[in-house]
């Protein structure tokens, strides 16, 4: 397909999938370019928190810019709340979100993959044949693991040890085999070191999976092994583990707890000390950048995106900035919130940078819930300012210990409104 | 058109300017209310609406919102999360995040 054609093509696809959203928005706009003072194209890749976010945010900022989010799936599944699927207290569908909203909101949403990146040119290639140029390129690539690391574990290996920690098929492969499980039977969880997405989530995985066994496997164990020896929210999750659940072992990294070896045909988690065969083995591999970031050069030696901390402009490639779990942002932890916090910091300086102002310094803030079970959550929560070392903490730190039932209980309520809300802000 | 119209016009122009595009106002200055403000709908929804689960924010006026963040923050009103989050706001964002959201 020549790449002219490819460009009509991609017009006509655009004009189909906006439809008449599309020109209903086009008519707002029209009032608004001239307010705004702005125009220009962004292009984002990547729709879950941090691209979904940015896309609906610089379009939110500034009507006059026109974004295209660039996403290969038709509907997204979120990391959170994937544990309580696996707990059985949340459908799949509970936790899956079209892009209906965004294209709502004056987004031109275009399913395809990014194949290249051409930075000096400011233009990519879609696997589907188009060319795409862009003014302002956000990237929100996510992570991939790192299979290189882990002898024993690859993406075939996948099927038998399933990470889930991509949500989707990953998390229903999980589901049955835990449902599949014989009573009596090991799961075995495998935590890596840090940095990874979401630092509570092994934990509250943990507690889900042992608050499904205890009410439907009572014979099972779950063994918690882990790459780390302290872990985010870790005093509240021991609280609510010592009160809630018998059938938890976690074995702390100075103790052996680290998985450096899968087989995976036999669901054996290898340590440096011992051979631990499972019924069903999580297995949630050490993490990088995802594919895309370091196809586009934008990763340095540590298989991360470096930035900038004011406006997540690629300090590799100008005009490209990087946000969510693919990139370091000293000081922000890589989680869902994070990245949407991120998202909208980054749409107001790709606002500003567009009309050739001066970016302000940014604020972001991140809550994170986790589960015990579903009546007993957990948090913790955080204000940061911008600086050139990375973000500064004004406040937060992770609920208190030793609250009552009807405080945990209103903690599980507020995560349960974090969810929906926060699902409504991106995709809604 | 009469010249008071014209004010009224170019005023509610201004402030629709001021809608669309907050970055652009608060350009230079040391933060901006939109992006502080915006961070609050992850919890209570879009605008403050809140599909649940969590209060909202939009039937309450810029005082309210106001006042219930310093009463979190220096813990005169209880809360599970919101003193962690409202002791990192100065008196000044307090202000800007309740004109932000506020009726």
């Amino acid at each position: 397909m020549s790449k002219h054609s490819a460009t009509r093509n991609t017009r006509r696809e655009f004009l189909q999938l906006v439809g008449a959203a599309g020109v209903v928005s086009a008519l707002t706009l029209t009032g608004r370019v001239s307010l705004a003072g702005s125009s220009g194209r962004v292009v984002v890749v990547g729709g879950g928190f941090g691209g979904a976010t940015a896309a609906r945010y610089v379009k939110k900022f500034d009507p006059g810019i026109d974004v295209t989010l660039i996403e290969p799936n038709i509907e997204y599944v979120t990391c959170p709340f994937s544990n309580a699927v696996l707990g059985g207290i949340r459908e799949m569908t509970a936790i899956t979100h079209a892009y209906k909203g965004l294209s709502k909101a004056g987004v031109k949403v275009l399913h395809d993959s990014v194949s290249a990146v051409d930075p000096v040119k400011k233009t990519l290639a879609t696997k589907g044949g188009d060319s795409i140029a862009y003014d302002r390129l956000i990237m929100s690539p996510g992570v991939d693991f790192r299979f290189e690391d882990v002898p024993g574990y690859d993406e075939a290996a996948t099927r038998m040890v399933p990470h889930a920690w991509k949500a989707g098929q990953q998390t229903v492969n999980l589901r049955r085999q835990l449902m599949a499980m014989d009573d009596g039977g090991l799961v075995i969880i495998a935590s890596p070191g840090n940095p990874f997405r979401c630092p509570p989530g092994p934990y509250e995985r943990a507690s889900l999976i042992a608050y499904y066994l205890k009410h439907n496997k009572p014979r099972s164990k779950l063994l918690l092994l882990d790459a780390k020896s302290k872990f985010s929210k870790m005093p509240l999750f021991l609280e609510g583990w010592a009160i809630h659940y018998k059938n938890i072992e976690w074995v702390a990294g100075d103790k052996g707890g680290e998985v450096i070896e899968v087989d995976a045909k036999n669901r054996v988690a290898i340590t440096d000390f011992d051979k631990h065969k499972a019924a069903v083995f999580n297995f949630i591999p050490p993490q990088k950048a995802g594919a895309i970031a370091h196809g586009a050069g934008l990763t340095d030696k540590s298989g991360w995106c470096p930035v900038d901390f004011s406006t997540f402009e690629s300090t590799i490639h100008k005009g490209i900035h990087v946000i969510g779990d693919a990139a370091i942002v000293t000081g922000m932890p890589k989680s869902g919130n994070a990245a949407n916090s991120q998202a909208k910091a980054c749409a107001v300086a790709v606002a500003a940078l567009l009309k050739g102002d001066e970016p302000t310094t940014p604020m972001t803030s991140n809550t994170c819930y986790s589960l015990i079970t579903p009546e007993y959550g957990i948090s913790v929560t955080a204000v940061w300012t911008a600086s050139p070392d990375g973000y500064k903490k004004n406040s937060g730190g992770v609920s208190p210990k030793g609250q009552d039932a009807a405080f945990r209980k209103l903690e599980a309520t507020y995560a349960r409104g974090w969810y929906a809300n926060i699902s409504r802000d991106i995709w809604g | 058109m009469t010249n008071n119209r014209l004010v009224a016009l170019a005023a509610s122009v201004a402030a629709a300017a001021f809608l669309a595009c907050p970055a652009a106002v608060q350009a230079g200055g040391q933060f901006n209310a939109a992006l502080i403000a915006s961070n609050c709908a992850v919890c209570h929804g879009p605008g403050g609406n809140s599909a649940g689960f969590t209060p909202s924010l939009d039937k309450l006026t810029k005082e309210e919102i106001a006042d219930n963040l310093r009463k979190f923050r220096s813990g005169e009103k209880p809360s599970t999360i919101m003193r962690r989050f409202a002791k990192g706001f100065s008196d000044a964002q307090v202000d800007a995040i309740a004109a932000q959201l506020g009726k």
